[in-house]
This record gives structure tokens, C-alpha cells and sequence, in this order.
């Protein structure tokens, strides 16, 4: 059998696996570019051609940019599940993931969410679990970083990051939240057709579906949702991550133990939408309860950063909701 | 049952119980197939009977025929009591010298696995279907128990047999008989016009002498090879195919992969040879013990990726029973289309990786989990929400288009659409302020909820034409009566997409002509569509 499909659920070899990331930062660094063949370059997905007219800025980093960012994902994961990791901000890191909304951006390391990681988001109550989803589906159209023409999102691979978003869960699941809708996806700045469905009859199936994405080159990022995530293959999925540098995001039950080797675990709560530009007594842009309860790289103990941020429909991205701390005078004021 | 017991198979016919075959020792004692039970029985009181299965009988057949493809892809069952094997090109691989054509080794090769079987065989060989028929049912075995038409011998071997090898009717037989006409060797030398004059002038009370004689000639000609004879294999014919034997059979999961991936390597050279790729890939796995196990593959795109392919067989293989041990593993391809090699690790070409790329993962994913289960969303242009979009499988929507098809034919909705759509629509109880207004309260899954604010009506008329446009989208939606859409938010701040079916009469005729279109009239419904972001 290969190497990598293996049952998700079966004992692994993890120190091995641990030791052939760790291999390509002790040698040198001609010794790591080879390496990188087997890693999905990750910033616009491509290396520039050579003839080809320079990038504009911010769409496609250059070459050297991305090899420096490949060392910092190494330099990251090198001490894996030991202690916090020991990268500058300085770095410029390949991908601009980012939730948009600059103050939320600066809880985390780097001030961006970690490409090369396994998240989690998990709803505050059971009710929550559809703010889950959605929060989730908002970081995939961040990740693809489409629809920024306006308008509609457009599906073209040059605008945005090549690459599928693959969403894998139980089809028990499916009945409980409603299926995907693509009409709806379009709204939210994804295109459906960049969006690769996969209902399992078991989260055994889920937890190998994702490890398979993963470990494609064909995924810009793997979301899969389950009530809860045992060690291993949380373990398994965090190191396919690091490995391939594809982002994956876990939905998980609110009541559930939290999720092992994650980079982030968000906590999502719904919050009264925004006020309707036009309506009053319509609901307006949609408002989440964003808590970052943990970061890898970021101060342990204190207390858990945590905003109300809203979705622009418009410009595709999270702000922080202004309006939160006068809301009560609005509400008054209208009536 | 004891074998030297007379021993038949009985079955219903219009003249009541009638022997429809009997084993060796019966036959021995005068048991024909055909008579009637009561007078065999009359004659020979001690034959045991049990009842003939003919259902069952094909099935077995047909699992015989497939077990055959160990000595030629095409073949099939031939009437209620044959299999016919296409052995062009095959026989070659059975030789024990290069200088044997191997037919001889093939046959035996036969038999003796057919015996071990506990199968008494009849083989035959010989250069058209219709002369191997005859040969195999009517033909005397020189020694062991098969007869060779060599090449180009057919009408020398069929010549003595009686007329009744050529797979005519019964009366036709009679009729050649009374013609004189007890060989096919007679038929040879006759001048076909006389032998149809003849023919006519003996049946001419019945209308189908002409056809009756058409047939035996017919017969005669494919027999000898001077007129083609179609034959439907039991299987789709491939053009490429990879076999392997083994002299002792494989009982390791380790022998077996190691065998799947010279296979797999030997088919893909072929293919890349030719420069086409396949889309389905079956693997048959022959055991010792004379039964089979058939594993299918389909990928979405073409392809000749050998690696690939042997992953995707791998997965399916894993739960595979090998039972007493694999003698023969076969590989084909169908769905062949052209694939030109195509230049790889040049970073300027990202979509195709890309593209190369999600054809794999799709075609793993599906492999393991089902292709029902790993989808793709099409848009489809319909109003009706449900209807708008359509759950394809991944493996079979061609990649290529998606994206071209979403920006042309996905509808551009004003209001806001869900992101997670129940369907079918779940009732919910509702309170509203007024009848027609939006809801004030809704009890969706047994919890109340105090909506807030709410946004609508956003009113669908229902698609009258589904009725009449069996493949119209939003056919068997059920979506025949009107439809007032609200999106609302609730206290806490989670958002529903709820819908109203049916107009209260107040709308109704405000709505004028429409209301006669509703088709179903009375209480209008609440529904829980969607959840908004």
C-alpha cells in the first residue's frame, strides 16, 4: 500500500512523517528548493513565467517570496506540537489569507490565518452551528480571494487562486444544515463551480476525503464538518496540511472536546445583522460573534480576543461591526 | 446425488411433465430428453427426478461465459446449452512450442479445468461459430474429448455430420430428410435454384418454404464461412487489454498488487503506444477455483496514468476474497478516446495541472466513496429555487465546462438566496400579524422563534409548464402553488429563508386570473427553505 492512503483511522507512523519535514530545513538551502517540487506552490499557485509581464502587486507574489515562505511554513512546523513556534513578522508569508477586518487580523501571528494549518470553528450553541457554517464558507472566498472586481464573483483562475474548494461532510449532516446552494454561494463571493461537494455516510469517509483533498494539488482549501475529531486523524490532517500547504478548516459540534494540532480554534455565535441601508425593519449584512479562543503563536492564557465582525457583501470581506456599542440607542431611536 | 444412478431433470411442457435432460447412466438406460415423464417413468420406475431450473440454469451459463474470458475476451452464451469463445489471436498464448498454434493446448487446457469442475465438456474448434456449433453437439471426438476443424478444413470437417448441426428448426431437418438430405456433405454439390424448387414443391400447402430453404442456406453459408454471421459478446469488447497468468496461483495481497502494478504498466504502454487514454478500466481477477471476481473503475477524465489507475484498483481490490488463489488477472479499457502526451513540470501551465489534478482527486474520492457521493453544483435557469441548481456527479460533468456554464446560465438573482437549502422544504407553524404579512413567530424543528425583522415578499409564481414539459427543471418539484418568500431574522440573530404556499383569498383576487391557476386551494402553508448567512 502507499504511504499516504492508509485508514484514516489506523495507528501512523507520525515520527516518521515528522522527520522527513524536519529533514528539509536541516540541509541546506539548495537542498530545500528541490524539495519544494513535491509542494504545491502556494501563492498564486504558480510560479511565474519566465517571459511574462511582471505581477501586478499583491496577486502573485514572485518566486523568491514564495520559497521564503515555504522555509517559514518549514521553520513553523519544525517543533510541531511543542511549544509556540518562533517565526518573525518580517517574513513575508505567500498567502494573504486574511479575514479582511485589519483589527481581527491582528490577533493572529503574521497578522493573517496560517495556510499550512488545520482550524477550527466551532458554533458557541447548537443554534449557532449555521453561523458555523457560514463563517467557514466566508474564509474559503477569502482564501480563493475572488470577486474583487465587483459585481459578481468571477470564476477566472487569473483574478483569484487556482483551485477547489472542497467541502466534505456526513450526508447526515447535510439533512440536518440543507444542502449547499449555489445561488446562495455566488452571493457570498464563491462560485459554485470552483466547489467540490462530498457527502460520505460515515466521518471515518469524511476524515479520509479530506486527507485525500489535501494531499491533491487540486484543493485551495478542505472545510469537512463533524461533531468531533479524534487525535489521530486530527494529527494526520494537521501534518497534511503542513506538508502540502493547503488549508483546512474543521467545523465541529459546539459541545464537543476541542479538536487536537489545530493552528486556530474560532468560536462562532450569531449577532443581530447590521442595520438595512434602506429597511429598517429588514435584516442587513450578516453580524458573527467572533471569539479566537486559541493560536498557535500567540500568548497563552489571557483572555480570548473576541469581536463582533460583519460581512460586506460588497467588497467581499469582514469588517468590525461600528454600530455594536450604540445599538440599543439605534434601536431606540427608530422606534 | 449418486452419479451412476439414472438421475433427470423435469419440466413443464403443453403435454404435461416432459424429461428436459438426463445424466449418463439415465441415457445409458434409454432416457431421452424430450419424451414424456410418464412414459419413461413407465419404462424405467427407478429414475429419480428433480425439478429443471431453467432460470437458473442461464444464470449459471452466463457466469460460465464470463468465467471463459480467461481464453478470449468475446465470447458468450450460445443458446440453452453452449458458450462461444473468440480465440483469434488468443490460442498462441496456450503453446507449448513456438511453432504450435496452441489450439490444441487451449482445448485441453479447457477440458481439464472444466472436469475439475465436475462439467462434462463438449469442445470444439473450428474457423466460424456456426462450424464450431456443429462440430462441438454433433461431431466424434478422435481422442480426449475435442474436435479441431483445421484451418480451412470447415467444409471437410462438417461433411459427414447429420443436417441437424446446422442450427435449423425441426421441420426443417424433416424436410431435408425427406429430401433425402441426411449430411451436410449432400448439401454441398447441390444447385441451390433446384434445391429451392424442390423445397417449394414439398411445402406448398405451408407459405414458409421459401423462408424454410433460406434458412438452411443461410446456415449452410455462415457455417462455411461464405457469409458473415454477427455475434453480441457478453462483454464490451476492448481494445486494450493487459493479461498476466501464473503458474501458481497468487494468495497474497502483496503478490496480487505487485501483479496489478506490472498490469497496470503493460496497459498503460499500450495506451501511450496508441496515444489514447481510457475512461473505465475493469479488472477481472480469475481464482483457481473456477469463479471470478470483476473490479470497475471509472475516471473522469482519459487518461493512461498507470499509477493512478492502480490506485484507484487498489482501493477496490482491498476488501478482496482471493479464495483458494488468483491463476489469471486480466486489465481492459473502454471509453478509449484520443490523449496526445502532454509536456509536464512547465510551472506557465497551472490550469492544466490543476485540471490533471482534480480529475484525480475527483476520480479517488469517487472510487472509494461512491460516485453519487462526490458532487459538482450546476446551475440550472429556473425560478423555482429549487430547481435552480442541480447535484451532477463529479465524475461524470466535464471539468471544462463548469466554469464557462456558471457564468452564462447561473440566474442573477435581486433577493437574497441561502447558502444551505433544506430540500424538500420543512413545514413550520407561523404566527403573523396579519394573514398576509411576514411571520412574528415560527416553530421550526419543535423550538420557537421570535423573529425581529423580516425582508419580503419576494412572490414566485409556480411553473405552470412543468405539467406539460416532463424535462423541464422544475418537473416533480412539487412547486404548483405560489410561493411568497421572506428572508427573517430571529432575536438572537440566525436568518431563515421561509416561504408561504398559496395565496389567501383576499390575494387571490387581487391576483385575478391567477387564483384559478392555483392548484391546489385552501390553507396556504408555511415552509423552512433555506439558512441565510
Amino acid at each position: 500500500m502507499d504511504k499516504e492512503h492508509r485508514d484514516p483511522l489506523s495507528p501512523q507512523p507520525l515520527a516518521k512523517r515528522i522527520f522527513v519535514v524536519r529533514s528539509n530545513t536541516d540541509v541546506s538551502a539548495s537542498k530545500s528548493i528541490s524539495t519544494s517540487k513535491r509542494m504545491r506552490p502556494s501563492g498564486g499557485g504558480a510560479v511565474a513565467p519566465f517571459f511574462a509581464p511582471p505581477p501586478a502587486p499583491h496577486s502573485r507574489p514572485t518566486r523568491i517570496e514564495q520559497l521564503r515562505a515555504l522555509l517559514a511554513t518549514f521553520e513553523r512546523h519544525q517543533d510541531f506540537g511543542r511549544g509556540p513556534a518562533t517565526d518573525s513578522p518580517e517574513i513575508a508569508v505567500c498567502a494573504d489569507w486574511t479575514l479582511g477586518a485589519p483589527e481581527v487580523d491582528g490577533w493572529l501571528p503574521d497578522r493573517q490565518l496560517d495556510v499550512a494549518s488545520l482550524g477550527e470553528i466551532k458554533p458557541e450553541t447548537y443554534n449557532d452551528a449555521s453561523a458555523a457554517l457560514a463563517f467557514a464558507l466566508l474564509l474559503a472566498a477569502r482564501r480563493l480571494g475572488m470577486g474583487w472586481t465587483g459585481g459578481r464573483p468571477s470564476s477566472a483562475s487569473s483574478t483569484g487562486r487556482p483551485g477547489l474548494v472542497v467541502w466534505c461532510w456526513p450526508h447526515r449532516l447535510a439533512r440536518e444544515n440543507g444542502g449547499l446552494y449555489g445561488p446562495g454561494l455566488v452571493r457570498l463571493g464563491l462560485d459554485p463551480a470552483r466547489l467540490l461537494l462530498v457527502e460520505t455516510a460515515t466521518p471515518a469517509e469524511t476524515l479520509w476525503a479530506m486527507e485525500e483533498s489535501i494531499n491533491s494539488e487540486a484543493a485551495a482549501i478542505v472545510i469537512g464538518c463533524l461533531d468531533a475529531v479524534p487525535l489521530t486523524p486530527a494529527r494526520r490532517l494537521a501534518l497534511a496540511t503542513a506538508t502540502h500547504c493547503t488549508p483546512a478548516l474543521m467545523v465541529t459540534a459546539a459541545r464537543s472536546p476541542p479538536t487536537a494540532a489545530t493552528f486556530a480554534r474560532w468560536r462562532i455565535a450569531t449577532a443581530a445583522s447590521a442595520p438595512h441601508p434602506f429597511d429598517p425593519a429588514a435584516p442587513g449584512d450578516p453580524r458573527f460573534k467572533l471569539t479566537l479562543e486559541r493560536c498557535r503563536g500567540t500568548a497563552v492564557g489571557g483572555v480570548a480576543p473576541s469581536s463582533v465582525v460583519e460581512w460586506n457583501y460588497d467588497a467581499y470581506r469582514f469588517r468590525l461591526a461600528a454600530d455594536v456599542g450604540d445599538r440599543a440607542s439605534a434601536a431606540a431611536s427608530r422606534a | 446425488m449418486p452419479a451412476d444412478r439414472p438421475l433427470a431433470l423435469v419440466m413443464h411442457s403443453t403435454h404435461g411433465l416432459e424429461i428436459a435432460a438426463a445424466n449418463e447412466a439415465a441415457r445409458a438406460l434409454g432416457v431421452r430428453a424430450g419424451a414424456g415423464l410418464a412414459d419413461t417413468r413407465a419404462a424405467l420406475p427407478e429414475l429419480l427426478t428433480l425439478p429443471a431450473d431453467r432460470a437458473r440454469e442461464r444464470d449459471d451459463l452466463a457466469r460460465l461465459a464470463r468465467w471463459c474470458g480467461r481464453y478470449g475476451p468475446t465470447r458468450n452464451v450460445d443458446g440453452e446449452d453452449g458458450i462461444w469463445i473468440d480465440i483469434t489471436g488468443v490460442a498462441h498464448l496456450f503453446a507449448a512450442q513456438p511453432d504450435d498454434d496452441g489450439e490444441q493446448a487451449l482445448l485441453a487446457d479447457l477440458s481439464q479445468r472444466f472436469s475439475r469442475l465436475c462439467l462434462t465438456v463438449r469442445a470444439a474448434c473450428a474457423d466460424t461459430l456456426g462450424a464450431a456449433s456443429a462440430l462441438a453437439r454433433f461431431g466424434t471426438p478422435p481422442e480426449g474429448s475435442f474436435v479441431i476443424a483445421p484451418s480451412g478444413g470447415t467444409s471437410h470437417a462438417l461433411a459427414p455430420l447429420p443436417v441437424a448441426a446446422l442450427r435449423i428448426g425441426a421441420d426443417d431437418v424433416r424436410l431435408l430428410e425427406r429430401l433425402g438430405l441426411r449430411r451436410i456433405g449432400q448439401l454441398y454439390g447441390l444447385p441451390r435454384v433446384a434445391l429451392e424448387r424442390r423445397f417449394r414443391a414439398l411445402s406448398r400447402r405451408e407459405p414458409s418454404g421459401a423462408e424454410a430453404i433460406a434458412t438452411v442456406l443461410l446456415r449452410l453459408d455462415q457455417a462455411l464461412g461464405q457469409y458473415s454471421e454477427p455475434r453480441a459478446p457478453l462483454v464490451e469488447q476492448s481494445t486494450f487489454s493487459a493479461r498476466l497468468p501464473f503458474s501458481d496461483p497468487l494468495l497474497t495481497a502483496a503478490g496480487i498488487e505487485a501483479a496489478l502494478e506490472r498490469l497496470c504498466s503493460d496497459l498503460a504502454g499500450a495506451l501511450a503506444e496508441a496515444a489514447v487514454g481510457g475512461r473505465r478500466f475493469r479488472l477481472t481477477l480469475y481464482r483457481s477455483d473456477g469463479t471470478l471476481g470483476e473490479v470497475a473503475i471509472g475516471t473522469s477524465a482519459s487518461c493512461r496514468d498507470d499509477a493512478h489507475i492502480r490506485r484507484l484498483l487498489l482501493e477496490k481490490i482491498a476488501t478482496f476474497d482471493a479464495g483458494f488463489g488468483i491463476d489469471l488477472m486480466t486489465l481492459e479499457t473502454s471509453e478509449v478516446t484520443r490523449l496526445d502526451a502532454h509536456q509536464q513540470a512547465l510551472d506557465a501551465d497551472v490550469a492544466g495541472t490543476h485540471a490533471r489534478a482534480t480529475a484525480r482527486l475527483v476520480d479517488r474520492l469517487s472510487g472509494r466513496l461512491g460516485k453519487g457521493r462526490v458532487m459538482r453544483l450546476l446551475p440550472r435557469a429556473s425560478h423555482i429555487p429549487e430547481a435552480a441548481q442541480k447535484r451532477a456527479p463529479a465524475i461524470s460533468a466535464a471539468p471544462a465546462k463548469l466554469p464557462a456554464q456558471s457564468e452564462e446560465a447561473a440566474p442573477t438573482f435581486e433577493g437574497r438566496r441561502p447558502a444551505f437549502l433544506l430540500d424538500p422544504p420543512e413545514p413550520i407553524e407561523v404566527l403573523a400579524a396579519i394573514p398576509e404579512g411576514a411571520p412574528a413567530l415560527i416553530v421550526w424543528r419543535r423550538v420557537r422563534r421570535r423573529i425581529v425583522r423580516a425582508e419580503g415578499p419576494e412572490r414566485l409564481a409556480p411553473a405552470w409548464w412543468a405539467a406539460y414539459v416532463p424535462r423541464a427543471p422544475e418537473a416533480g418539484s412539487g412547486a404548483a402553488r405560489t410561493r411568497d418568500y421572506y428572508l427573517i431574522e430571529e432575536a438572537g440573530g440566525a436568518r431563515y429563508w421561509v416561504f408561504r404556499a398559496g395565496l389567501y383569498d383576499k390575494e387571490r383576487d387581487e391576483e385575478g386570473d391567477e387564483g384559478s391557476d392555483d392548484l391546489s386551494a385552501g390553507v396556504p402553508r408555511w415552509f423552512m427553505h433555506g439558512l441565510v448567512p
